[in-house]
């Protein structure tokens, strides 16, 4: 049993961590930095020519991706371009490369679409990516090319970023259909980790602030009131942070072992764990931050404001916490399925 | 990260199953046993049953063998623990005894003290009481004001504790007392061994919110002990407790995450049998679901953390008022559910009585969790301590 990270991991994250923060810095194109660092080959099966790493390891990019508020499709790329080279070498090497990058449909569990590639879906990053993903319930995921997408309208809840509503168009030439296991899944918890980091960014950045800041002859953070609703951001920050480790850990461990059928619902069950407080959580976590901050955290320069926006596109992207917290109940029955518990009539001890 | 218990300990779970499913008094129904049963009878329940879980292996598992326990790690004791909550076998009467003396004692006791009060532990042949709190040191536990003044060879104690849970039934108490009235508050604290028969202590009942007779008030008047009876060094109390109190903090309430599932797993199923089960019901009822999961992972973390043998220090304060809040939402779930049922003649309905008031006090003992929230403000995060503000 062990839920900390190894000593490898941990120097992945910090070299991840210093190589982000150089590129952030750059004004070179993201693409072939990140390639060159080997961030977009992690997931690649080394068959494939990548490095065959697991969920742990991406979620660790993912994590400082937010840190940073990369603006780079990092979770969809790192995840799909294995499965984009398997069905397209050629797009595969140039996602490889740097050249290009994978987006996916923000909704991944529509109702109703399962066994459909066509429909609205929202997107992000539609200037900068070649490749458009569509991940189906029954794992599989349809690539289309950006460039055949229908009109788009452009949003600007990340003005950054180029969203949009795009229209898929029923299966044409383009589109090449390959399956995952667990696809669904991994993408939800890449994404989560991304919105963490960010999160982590936010809150990290607030401690600072009620550290430096003073008021009434003190730091602010001396304040009980402030220190309460701190503790509680810390205690928050590290949920998040233990269920997307373990969600990791239990992904990795079920498609290892894809005979297990057990650890293929823990996994499943861990997905639903973090999706049903992750992107809440996140998003509080930025909200109190703001908070602290005073005046300065609602102005559009302070960086908050761009961690907020990213925690918020990406947030409402993963689905409603209601389905998953009613998937837990159901679970939570079912895992218990002779009730020990029995009516019996007792005589009541007088008060 | 690995999150898999290897094949040994996996055995050692279905077996410590099969021995508790096979062990437990027949029909045993916690809310249905408690309150059927007049003191006297729920005690010798409970030392019974106590001394079946030693005799079968099951008690002290961590502890050294030389002191009657089974010599095994950390993973078993939890994988027993957690296999108890899950079934919501009996509370343990001496959770003092096993949580407190017994890691204080394996500690900083000597070696006398260890091999006669381990194992007497583990038998239930002692049972104890933690005489900390006082009325003027409840958070603030460095202000206490009981003396142990040296005399005749050996202490002599005056005070007043409060408090005290078990005080009525243990035969011994572990006893903060103040050594050194100069030192500075937290270096002058002794801790001490006091048997609760020795001459000069009086217990008076304080009955709890649920009715029963759960804590006491303990006086002190000139109370004699040898000096043998002290733990650890003079004035080094304090730390001793502290330290052994963040551990034990991490470590012995991991069970609390199966207990509460299944009481959570009750109401699901009370919840559909009524009627009262809505979409906004499933939906509360899902989110605490979540947190419990969350907490297993936590759970799961620091035993990780704890079998490589790292330190756990504040960060422990997390599980603390994760559980204690997690429960309390429960046991207002218990309300919601069972409407004006809670107050009806069945075995579900004493129970979540009886949850609900317990669970009132689990934000309080133990360091409340506004003192929780301040360890982690300050300790954790590094947030500064108010500064003397201009008058």
């Amino acid at each position: 049993m062990d839920l900390e990270l190894s000593v490898e991991q941990a120097q992945l994250r910090d070299s991840i961590s210093i190589a982000f923060r150089r590129a952030v810095e750059s004004s070179e194109a993201l693409g072939p930095m990140l390639a060159e660092l080997g961030a977009v080959s992690m997931l690649v099966p080394q068959e494939q020519g990548g490095m065959g790493l697991g969920m742990v390891e991406g979620v660790i990019a993912c994590t400082q991706a937010g840190r940073f508020c990369l603006n780079f499709p990092l979770a969809e790329t790192i995840l799909l371009t294995g499965a984009l080279t398997s069905v397209r070498p050629e797009a595969g090497k140039r996602v490889l490369s740097g050249l290009s990058s994978i987006t996916a449909a923000c909704d991944t569990r529509r109702e109703g679409q399962e066994h459909r590639n066509s429909g609205g879906y929202s997107a992000a990053y539609l200037d900068s990516a070649e490749w458009f993903a569509v991940l189906r319930e029954d794992g599989d995921i349809a690539f289309v090319e950006v460039s055949r997408l229908g009109q788009m309208s452009r949003n600007d809840l990340e003005p950054g970023i180029a969203t949009g509503l795009v229209g898929v168009e029923p299966v044409q030439d383009s589109t090449a259909v390959v399956s995952m296991d667990l696809a669904v899944e991994r993408l939800a918890i890449l994404r989560s980790a991304e919105i963490v980091g960010a999160a982590a960014f936010c809150f990290e950045t607030a401690i600072e602030y009620l550290k430096d800041r003073r008021q009434f002859g003190q730091p602010i953070g001396a304040n009980q009131a402030l220190k309460h609703i701190a503790a509680d951001g810390y205690v928050q920050l590290e949920n998040i942070r233990v269920a997307i480790d373990y969600a990791a850990t239990a992904i990795d461990r079920a498609v290892d072992n894809p005979g297990e059928f057990e650890w293929r619902e823990e996994a499943q069950q861990v997905v639903s764990v973090v999706l049903s407080f992750v992107p809440t959580a996140a998003r509080e976590l930025a909200e109190m931050a703001i908070q602290f901050h005073g005046g300065i955290g609602v102005t559009w320069e302070y960086p908050l404001n761009r961690y907020l926006r990213r925690i918020l596109r990406i947030g409402q992207s993963l689905g409603s916490s209601e389905d998953h917290r009613r998937t837990l109940v159901n679970r939570m029955v079912a895992s218990d399925a002779e009730p020990r518990w029995q009516e019996q009539s007792v005589e009541k001890r007088p008060a | 990260m690995n999150i898999c218990f290897s094949e040994g300990q996996k055995q050692y779970r279905q077996d410590v199953r099969r021995w508790l499913e096979a062990s437990l008094p027949e029909n045993w129904i916690e809310a249905a046993h408690w309150p059927l049963l007049p003191e006297p009878e729920e005690r010798a329940f409970l030392v019974d049953w106590e001394r079946r879980l030693y005799d079968a292996g099951y008690s002290g598992v961590a502890w050294p063998k030389a002191y009657g326990g089974q010599g095994l790690g950390p993973v078993e004791e939890f994988l027993v623990n957690e296999e108890m909550g899950r079934i919501s076998a009996p509370e343990s009467l001496n959770t003092i005894g096993r949580e407190l003396v017994g890691p204080i004692l394996l500690s900083v006791g000597t070696e006398e003290q260890k091999r006669h009060y381990i194992p007497r532990i583990l038998r239930i042949d002692d049972i104890w009481c933690q005489g900390f709190s006082e009325p003027n040191a409840g958070s603030d536990l460095a202000s206490i004001k009981t003396r142990a003044v040296r005399g005749d060879g050996g202490w002599i104690l005056n005070g007043q504790k409060i408090w005290t849970s078990y005080a009525h039934m243990a035969s011994h108490c572990i006893l903060l007392a103040r050594t050194n009235a100069d030192a500075k508050p937290h270096r002058g604290m002794t801790l001490f061994i006091m048997p609760m028969n020795t001459p000069g202590i009086e217990v008076r009942g304080i009955r709890h919110l649920n009715g029963q007779r759960h804590f006491n008030e303990v006086f002190l008047t000139d109370v004699r002990i040898e000096d043998g009876m002290r733990i650890g060094e003079i004035d080094a109390g304090w730390q001793v407790a502290v330290g052994v109190l963040g551990f034990e903090r991490a470590t012995t309430r991991l069970y609390r995450q199966q207990r509460f599932a299944e009481e959570l797993r009750a109401l699901i199923r009370q919840a559909r049998s009524n009627g009262s089960m809505t979409g906004a019901m499933e939906e509360k009822m899902g989110e605490i679901a979540a947190e419990l999961e969350v907490l297993r992972y936590h759970n799961l973390k620091f035993l990780g953390r704890i079998c490589q043998g790292a330190k756990i220090g504040d960060e422990s304060s997390l599980l603390k008022l994760l559980w204690s809040q997690i429960h309390q939402k429960i046991a207002r779930l218990g309300l919601e559910v069972l409407g004006p049922d809670i107050d009806a003649d069945s075995p579900v309905a004493a129970r979540f009585r009886k949850i609900y008031f317990i669970a009132r006090g689990e934000t309080i003992y133990a360091g409340s969790s506004q003192i929780q929230r301040n360890i982690i403000a300050e300790r954790v995060l590094g947030l500064p301590r108010p500064e003397r503000r201009p008058a």
